[in-house]
């Protein structure tokens, strides 16, 4: 009879980060600059779920729009760099400035006149380089670059696609 | 290697605020464009009611799941010019949502229409 080896424990890691977004969008002379933030947990060095969300003024209307997403990203956990590709869905307010200072409660919760809601889909094409680690090797610095597209299919009330470069600093922690 | 993508960062996330603080400036009140003298030359019948169904009552004409605002009547639209006024009118752009909105001259002859009372 043979006997269950016990199985090995997966890494587990927390990652977080924090940069600049810029884009176009399919609209004509629509472009953006803002910040996003991420944080995810990562398994095994190659896996990830993880939450992501933009905060950006666009030209066009001069908006403000407002990306919630959640995805799950793949690593190649190279020692030098971690290229990574990410597919996310997506949920994102556009509201004009003038709606967003009538209720800036409601442009962080989606609640209230002048914003429109679209949901989407996206995909992130990058690599995280690390750039400093803790002694035991536990906690990592790194700098984040990406290349991300995104497609809505309800073009009615916002473009369909934006497409864009996301520049920014991270971490990811080993729990365990 | 670090120093230098550190630096790319730091230039990058400037030049997205400095972008972002020198576009965004909040819209103009209609209590900042009086009525022109000598009265409002436009009405309902011979402006706001073609303005109106070309460019805003796709989604704010009823209850069809865009928004609760209905511009569907002069009564409604009065009752919303200074909202109205300041999403659309003048060099307000706002709405409606996209690149292909009303020419300047059109937002100018709504300002000046509301302005007077939307008669």
């Amino acid at each position: 009879m043979t006997a269950f080896a016990p199985r090995a424990r997966a890494d587990v890691e927390l990652g977080a980060a924090a940069g600049a977004t810029t884009y176009a969008s399919t609209w004509r002379g629509d472009y953006g600059a803002g910040a996003t933030l991420r944080a995810g947990v990562r398994f095994n060095h190659v896996f990830a779920v993880d939450f992501q969300t933009w905060e950006s003024f666009a030209t066009v209307n001069r908006r403000l729009n407002t990306g919630l997403s959640l995805g799950v990203t793949g690593y190649l956990p190279f020692r030098a760099a971690h290229p990574y590709a990410r597919l996310f869905a997506i949920h994102q307010h556009e509201e004009g400035l003038v709606s967003a200072q009538n209720a800036p409660a409601g442009t962080l919760f989606g609640i209230g006149a002048g914003i429109r809601h679209r949901a989407g889909g996206g995909l992130s094409l990058g690599a995280e380089i690390p750039f400093g680690a803790s002694r035991d090797k536990r906690f990592e610095w790194q700098v984040i670059a990406d290349v991300t597209a995104m497609y809505f299919p309800d073009d009615s009330l916002g473009p369909h696609t934006y497409v864009g470069l996301n520049l920014g600093v991270g971490f990811d922690w080993l729990l365990r | 290697m670090t120093t230098r993508a550190l630096r790319a960062l730091l230039v990058s996330m400037s030049a997205a605020i400095a972008v972002a603080s020198t576009s965004c400036t909040v819209g103009t009140p209609i209590a900042d464009h009086p009525c022109p003298q000598g009265g409002p030359a436009l009405t309902y019948d011979t402006f706001g009611k073609t303005f109106f169904q070309d460019y805003c009552v796709r989604c704010h004409g009823g209850n069809n799941g865009y928004s609760s605002r209905s511009f569907t009547s002069l009564d409604l639209i009065r009752a919303d010019k200074d909202r109205i006024f300041i999403n659309a009118a003048a060099d307000n752009k706002s709405m409606p949502p996209g690149p292909d909105g009303p020419s300047q001259h059109d937002r100018d002859m709504l300002a000046d229409w509301l302005a007077c009372g939307a008669p």
